[in-house]
């Protein structure tokens, strides 16, 4: 029972914000005790998780590498909730915007702990309904609309899809749960795994199915965007690390649709990148690009390509999120379009968000002091271990093509002389240097010290 | 003999609402008439001894989505959205096949009892749970966390409902 706490306190704490905001309806107060919850959750979920604690009623299958990612989840919700309150208070947007933070968050966490398709879903459901919501909550700004409803259709395509990988999956095996089964060259079986994988694509933007994804990170507010391009990543490749263990393996030559899907999704998001004038849209081409490098790490079932996925996705999380967030800071001012030409020399104008904007890219890129660089090799290795040299060459060269729009930006921001007519001030809060401060150092630490987290990825996650 | 003087009254009632769902033109008709569609076929469960459909349908559809379509109809400018008669046309014209393609499939699968499970398990489980209290024990014991959880889910779609709907100062026109 213990090990549903987090998740009872993230409930309870969503319900007495939705009452508390309608006496006091301030942004200081609702984000601090939005921090507060979801920052108490994420540390009990991880201290239940290293004490091994499980659950196992009402179809949930909580156990010790669950809660590990529900305490991953929810203190990534906590730095972001902290980080992007003064710019939702300069922007304006609804104040609901932070419990559907916390409503994403608590969607994500009953996702990961359950092993049924149904209870899956409606975890699915309340995080992606969340997701179309706080995507529109710009206040008079119709780009926010528009990419608010048009994630709202593709989105449901995407239940839809599931929904209909669920039907064939209960036809072709009896059972809701996704659990080892067998059944032999079944054609139900196969059209429930394509429908469930193809949901799922739809939900991590990979390449055919991604066109909801560069509206709907540009029109949505920048703080929203860090958070919806990289927290639900997490509990979405933890269902799709559930399908490649028991659903995937099972029909012949599955695997290669997964990793086609991933090629095609790394080649696509890293060059049309190069096409983007706007810092934002290209790193939202930059998230496509790396669904692709996901998607190819779950295209065998070898426990190093995996587990170094999951590691990848979690301190790719804190790199993608760091970079929207300096954009939302810079976005703060009035007059900043997130066209190239507004980074010219950034670096006079406020080094240290420069600098941090730098750091964050080239941890995208992979290079070596960073946690990214450990992930991309262990995919590497593990594809090389299993004896798929073609995606393992590939997966390569994708990510060589992928350095160049990153150093596009930082040569911009470092070594191109200003605009003349161009004096905007940028102001920096204490809050927001802190924010910034706890997602660098994350990078950092993992680079440096990968066995921390890899420890308990590996100690948990096949032990399920 | 009451049963299907019953079923022929709530049959009928439901095909004259449905007829005016699709031909009256001012929504918040087409939503009276709907709401009266929807009475009709709980009528219809009832009749036919599915006492826990009917609720459901009475309690969800009735109460829950009806009072929503309203509640958007007032959020949403709505006397822009009078059908006109073109409009209606093209649209009767473009989705006839497909939903004449739905009839005859589900036609053709009923006759031929084709199924894609093995040993006809959905059969077997609709006749198993076929009373409300097999589904009432499932849903508060093993699918507990599911159903509460969706609690809070029609709890934010409302307030999303609302606040994407809610009037701005600019308009999009």
């Amino acid at each position: 029972m213990k090990a549903l706490y987090p998740d009872i306190i993230t409930t309870v704490g969503i319900i007495f914000l939705i009452i508390l905001e309608l006496f006091l309806p301030s942004f200081d107060l609702i984000g601090f005790l939005g921090f507060l919850i979801s920052f108490i959750s994420g540390v009990l979920a991880i201290k239940y998780s290293l004490a091994g604690y499980r659950f196992n009623e009402w179809l949930l299958d909580i156990n010790a590498f669950s809660l590990f990612l529900k305490g991953v989840i929810y203190i990534l919700t906590s730095f972001v909730i902290f980080s992007s309150v003064s710019f939702f208070k300069s922007k304006k947007t609804f104040l609901e915007n932070v419990y559907t933070f916390l409503l994403i968050s608590l969607g994500l966490s009953i996702m990961v702990s359950s092993k049924n398709l149904a209870v899956i879903l409606s975890g699915l459901e309340l995080a992606s309904i969340s997701m179309y919501i706080s995507v529109g909550m710009l206040r008079d700004d119709y780009v926010s609309k528009e990419a608010s409803f048009k994630y709202l259709v593709l989105g449901s395509m995407a239940t839809a899809f599931f929904g209909i990988g669920s039907a064939f999956y209960i036809g072709a095996t009896s059972h809701l749960g996704i659990i080892s089964v067998s059944v032999n060259h079944n054609t139900a079986f196969a059209l429930a795994s394509l429908f469930l994988f193809i949901a799922f694509a739809l939900k991590v933007s990979a390449a055919p199915f991604h066109f909801w994804t560069p509206d709907a990170y540009e029109g949505a507010p920048t703080s929203t965007t860090a958070f919806i391009s990289t927290v639900p990543k997490i509990g979405f490749y933890a269902v799709i690390f559930l399908l490649a263990s028991y659903i995937f393996p099972i029909t012949n030559n599955f695997s290669y649709i997964v990793g086609i899907v991933g090629v095609i999704s790394m080649f696509w998001g890293n060059l049309v990148a190069y096409a983007q004038n706007s810092a934002k849209r290209m790193l939202a081409y930059s998230s496509i690009g790396h669904a692709g490098y996901f998607l190819i790490g779950f295209s065998r079932y070898n426990p190093l390509s995996v587990s170094s996925t999951i590691f990848y996705v979690i301190v790719y999380a804190f790199a993608t999120a760091g970079a929207f967030l300096v954009l939302s800071i810079l976005e703060k001012n009035q007059s900043w379009t997130h066209d190239m030409n507004n980074y010219k020399a950034l670096y006079k104008k406020s080094p240290f968000l420069a600098a941090a904007l730098a750091l964050f890219l080239f941890a995208l890129i992979g290079i070596p002091p960073f946690a990214t660089f450990v992930g991309k090799l262990g995919i590497f290795l593990g594809l090389v271990n299993s004896n798929a040299w073609f995606f393992a060459i590939l997966f390569v060269i994708g990510s060589v093509i992928a350095a160049g729009y990153y150093l596009k930006l930082i040569v911009y921001m470092f070594f191109k002389e200003p605009v003349a007519e161009d004096n905007m001030s940028l102001s920096l809060n204490l809050f927001d240097t802190i924010g910034i401060s706890a997602f660098l150092v994350a990078v950092f630490f993992f680079g440096i010290f990968p066995n921390v987290l890899f420890d308990i990825i590996l100690k948990d996650m096949f032990h399920g | 003999m009451l049963n299907q003087i019953a079923f022929y009254l709530f049959g009928s009632i439901s095909i004259i609402c449905g007829l005016g769902v699709v031909s009256a033109s001012n929504p918040i008709y087409v939503v009276l008439w709907l709401l009266g569609a929807l009475i009709a076929i709980s009528g219809i469960f009832f009749s036919a001894g599915a006492e826990l459909l009917g609720a459901l349908q009475l309690m969800v559809y009735v109460v829950a989505i009806a009072v929503f379509y309203i509640l958007i109809i007032t959020a949403v400018p709505w006397r822009k959205l009078h059908k006109n008669e073109q409009h209606n046309r093209l649209i009767g014209v473009t989705v006839l096949p497909f939903i004449a393609l739905l009839y005859v499939e589900a036609f053709i699968v009923g006759i031929s009892g084709v199924s894609i499970t093995k040993n006809k398990i959905i059969e077997t489980i609709t006749k198993n749970y076929g009373n409300a209290e097999v589904i009432g024990i499932k849903l508060f014991s093993t699918y507990f966390w599911a159903f509460e959880l969706m609690s809070v889910l029609l709890l934010i779609s409302m307030i999303g409902a609302i606040l994407l709907g809610r009037k701005e100062e600019k308009t999009y026109d």
